[in-house]
């Protein structure tokens, strides 16, 4: 067994023993109750349970959960779909976060399983652009770029599309 | 600020105490399960039927007693109650209905919810709304026609003085119910909820993953199992050394399921159970597992063979199933034309696999499922179990996808089978290796087609056949034909207008479970004419719309009378959904308008066209394709529908837009071989599914219509794969007849 310690949405959680090679999906649902992160292949491939993790650089980065360890995780700060809205002192969401407003504006899912994968990644790309600013032009690539591996079964991807452009063109400091 | 969808939502907490989960259990009568169809009805709310409830609170609670996988019927079926009810759309609480025969079918599946279901929503919210307005003239001693109900009040028309619903509940919930004859339905032209493009009430929940899926079901004391399944349909355990999986940390027990006889019906699979603390164990524990397995009469099954022999039945006669005009022995020995498609077997690849929870005690089993049928879930566990269906609870959990495949409650049937043998709930969780290698299969086909022209460059004579192992096979052994029912999936019901039509089925043996996956048989008969009347388009120089209207005929409605061939019609009446070449002509206008504005195609691009009718609605596709160095690029997707009236336009043009992406998926790279009976694929890397930098622009088209609600899920899909493959032709001059077109393009 694994000793893991580790902070997700800002809460610290730990220590936990872990069976070693436990992915961190199998982690995220059935010890700590976080079931937002979808299991969709088990391989990587379809990049349903992404989330993100917060680097001591001030960066963040996407990791999808199903093929990484979860010792991987070990003291590291993650944020998963459970924590993007904010919330009131008492757990009750007061605000979206702009990526999930922009989604539901745009009726981007169905379903909904691949839904919190292209949250995260969106998110980070957002959080990532307000430090590095893209030309316009650049946007439609950057989305595809990003967003290119995520599997969704039911829509027609146009809407995550626009959404994310949208929010994009938009949202002050993120295009130069 | 708020941008929060205006429906409230029941919570987490909620949904744990409406599935029974938060309290250890549900409760358990000693004769049956004693739960309520409205299962949050309590004693400050008020029952009006088996769909509605309002509290003094003056909340709305509406069920909907359909599976949610995405359509948005969760948000669909609340909106035609709520219009005749006249709720304030804020006050709706959306409640998930068990497993329940009172409900009528809660199959979801055969894109029937809005149309099946149309005109009882609207009685049943029209039946809560006149008990409302009767108690509130009683209240005020007035007439009842003096009284109207909006916004979840009653007002009285001169005085202007109103009750809310909340207010008037109680009292309402006592009143004889009114005959649903005697109610009266609001004309089109009031509706305040159909026809608004609402968003999906468990969005937002989706997004802060509080939305409970199938996955997400976690009990007291639950174990969890992961399942070695027979590789090959029909064998069972030879031999098993479990001592190893016993090793893995976690693992808590093996347990061998039994290989059913006959026919696969819905039941479990059989094979062995490694039941562990966690999902990982159980997963490592199965990988331990030394397991061989005995023969079957499908250990040789071979996909290349199979197809092989299957082109060549459908080359020489079958079982005549419908005719027009002259027998084909007459028709000339030099045809005009003839062709044969192929489409390979296909799997539903919803994004999430099958998964169920079971607690079977002393008293009953209650399960949670993702399943998009509950009361055959109810049936199925019930038999497999040895209860009675009243004591089998199911409770339907949110679906990431079902396409089909979450119709066939085999997953539920494990999980009940192992919680009644280790006596505590039990989680079953399907990994993706599991749903791509253990399904219930859309078939394997061929079709082949030929016709001949008249002397005026005019087609008129059609010989058509189609071959695959039939649905029916899933359900009794023996089965070689299909069924008239798959052959009315586009096969037989096109109405077309020739002096001679002859259409035949062949027989094919089944060598793995058949099932019906998102419009079901139309998907391999839609390619085969819609490739056909491109092809005959062609040679007769003309445009594919054109040809399509010449062989259509005039606008009529279409009966098939003297054409030994009885339609079933989707289980409709033709009074109600007739086969309305007018409906097609105009779709054919739509479309032809909509191409005339598309800018000039470039070099190596070009346009396609299909169009087909399924599940009672109608569908054109165009699509836009560029072709360079063997490279296959979609550049647009123009799909029109006209599916009668429309409840939520959103909803619509979404499912139209994702059965664009359905179809291109299935044309583009579908493809489930097998090898020694066994499934040669086994996760996304083989068996792909289209990413956003494949996806074209889509626009979709809705064409307005006063006719009855038609089915929305399904009829996108068909007619996307030939308009992709006569687009194809359009480009290069190369035609593809069979698929999945990445065997020769890359795509």
């Amino acid at each position: 067994m694994s000793i893991l310690n580790l902070s997700i949405n800002g809460k610290p959680y730990g220590p936990f023993d872990v069976e070693p090679g436990m992915p961190m999906i199998n982690f995220l649902h059935e010890y700590v109750n976080l079931t937002g992160t979808k299991f969709g292949c088990g391989e990587g491939i379809c990049h349903a349970c992404v989330v993100i993790i917060d680097n001591d650089d001030g960066t963040s980065s996407t990791h999808r959960t199903c093929i990484s360890n979860v010792m991987l995780f070990n003291n590291q700060r993650v944020r998963t779909i459970e924590g993007h809205a904010e919330k009131n002192k008492v757990g009750e969401i007061i605000a979206l976060h702009p990526v999930q407003n922009a989604f539901i504006k745009n009726f981007s899912f169905q379903c909904g399983w691949c839904a919190p994968g292209f949250t995260n990644e969106t998110v980070a790309l957002v959080e990532k652009l307000k430090k590095q600013p893209i030309a316009k032009e650049q946007v439609e690539k950057v989305i595809e770029d990003t967003l290119g591996d995520h599997v969704c079964r039911c829509t027609g991807y146009v809407k995550y599309f626009n959404a994310t452009k949208e929010l994009i063109l938009t949202t002050e400091g993120l295009t130069v | 600020m708020t941008t929060f969808t205006a429906v409230e939502n029941i919570s987490r907490r909620d949904v744990l105490k409406l599935f029974g989960a938060a309290g250890g259990g549900l409760a358990l009568g000693a004769t049956g399960l004693a739960w309520s169809p409205m299962a949050l009805a309590q004693d400050n709310q008020a029952m009006m039927n088996l769909f509605i409830a309002i509290g003094e609170d003056n909340k709305v609670y509406l069920t909907c007693h359909r599976s949610e996988m995405g359509q948005g019927i969760r948000t669909g079926i609340p909106q035609i109650l709520a219009d005749e009810l006249e709720a304030d759309w804020d006050n709706v609480v959306v409640i998930q209905g068990l497993a329940d025969k009172r409900y009528g079918s809660q199959n979801t599946d055969g894109s029937r919810s809005i149309r099946k279901h149309y005109t009882r929503m609207r009685q049943m919210g029209a039946v809560a709304r006149t008990m409302l307005e009767q108690t509130a003239a009683a209240k005020w001693q007035v007439p009842v026609s003096e009284v109207y109900a909006k916004s979840s009040k009653v007002f009285h028309k001169s005085s202007n003085k109103s009750l809310t619903f909340g207010e008037l509940a109680l009292d309402a919930g006592k009143q004889t119910v009114p005959a649903i004859e005697s109610v009266r339905l609001k004309s089109d032209s009031d509706f305040t909820h159909i026809g608004q493009s609402k968003t999906i009430v468990d969005m937002q929940d989706m997004l802060n993953g509080k939305a409970i899926y199938g996955y997400d079901i976690k009990l007291d004391g639950m174990v969890y199992a992961s399942i070695s399944r027979p590789p090959v349909l029909g064998s069972d355990v030879a031999s098993l050394d479990d001592t190893e999986a016993r090793k893995v940390v976690g693992v808590i027990d093996v347990i061998q399921l039994p290989v059913p006889k006959g026919a696969p019906l819905f039941q479990a699979l059989g094979g062995v159970a490694v039941i562990a603390t966690n999902t990982w164990s159980a997963m490592q524990g199965r990988k331990a597992l030394k397991l061989t397995w005995t023969a079957s009469v499908n250990d040789r099954h071979d996909t290349d063979k199979y197809m092989a022999e299957l082109v060549a039945k459908v080359k020489t006669p079958g079982k005549v199933m419908r005719q027009l005009g002259d027998s084909v022995q007459k028709w000339p020995k030099e045809s005009t034309l003839n062709a044969v498609y192929t489409v390979p077997y296909l799997t539903h690849a919803m994004m999430e696999p099958p998964v169920a929870t079971a607690n079977v005690t002393a008293q009953g089993c209650e399960l949670w499922s993702s399943t998009q049928t509950p009361q055959s879930t109810q049936q199925t566990v019930a038999a497999a179990l040895g209860l009675q269906e009243d004591n089998v609870k199911v409770n339907v959990t949110l679906l990431g996808g079902g396409f089909g495949r979450k119709s066939k409650p085999d997953f539920s049937v494990e999980a009940a089978m192992l919680s009644q043998r280790l006596n505590k709930p039990v989680k079953v969780s399907w990994t993706r290796e599991d749903e791509i290698q253990h399904g219930y299969y859309h078939a394997i086909s061929a079709q082949f087609y030929q016709a001949k022209f008249d002397g005026n460059n005019k087609v008129d004579a059609l010989l058509a056949r189609t071959g695959f192992p039939s649905i029916s096979s899933t359900f009794a052994e023996g089965v070689e034909m299909p069924s008239a029912g798959e052959l009315d999936l586009g096969f037989t019901d096109v109405p077309l207008a020739l002096p001679q039509i002859r259409l035949e089925a062949v027989k094919a043996v089944a060598r793995t479970r058949i099932g019906w996956m998102r419009s079901v048989c139309n998907i391999q008969h839609a390619f085969g004419i819609g490739s056909f009347v491109d092809e005959l388009a062609v040679k007769a120089q003309k445009p594919c719309i054109q040809m399509w209207r010449e062989m259509l005929g005039a606008p009529r409605k279409e009966t098939f009378a003297d054409q030994g061939f009885s339609y079933g019609n989707y289980g409709e009446e033709l009074a109600d959904h007739p086969v309305d070449v007018a409906r097609y002509h105009h779709l054919l206008d739509v479309m032809e308008a909509s191409l005339a504005k598309q800018p000039k195609v470039a070099k190596n691009q070009g346009w396609g066209f299909a169009i087909h009718r399924s599940f009672v609605s109608y569908v054109a596709v165009a699509t836009l394709v560029e072709v360079v160095d063997n490279k296959l690029q979609v550049l647009k997707s123009i799909a029109a529908i006209d599916a009668g009236l429309v409840v939520n336009p959103d909803r619509v043009k979404s499912q139209t837009e994702g059965a664009i992406i359905f179809g291109l998926t299935l044309a583009m790279m579908g493809e489930i071989s097998f090898k020694d009976g066994k499934v040669t694929q086994s996760n996304f890397h083989d068996y792909p599914l289209l990413r956003l930098p494949q996806c074209p622009d889509i626009e979709v088209i809705l064409v307005e219509s006063n006719a009855k609600p038609a089915g929305v899920g399904e009829p996108g899909v068909p007619p996307v794969a030939p308009s992709l493959t006569n687009a194809i032709f359009a480009a290069t001059g190369v035609r593809y007849r069979d698929l999945p077109l990445n065997k020769v393009l890359s795509v």
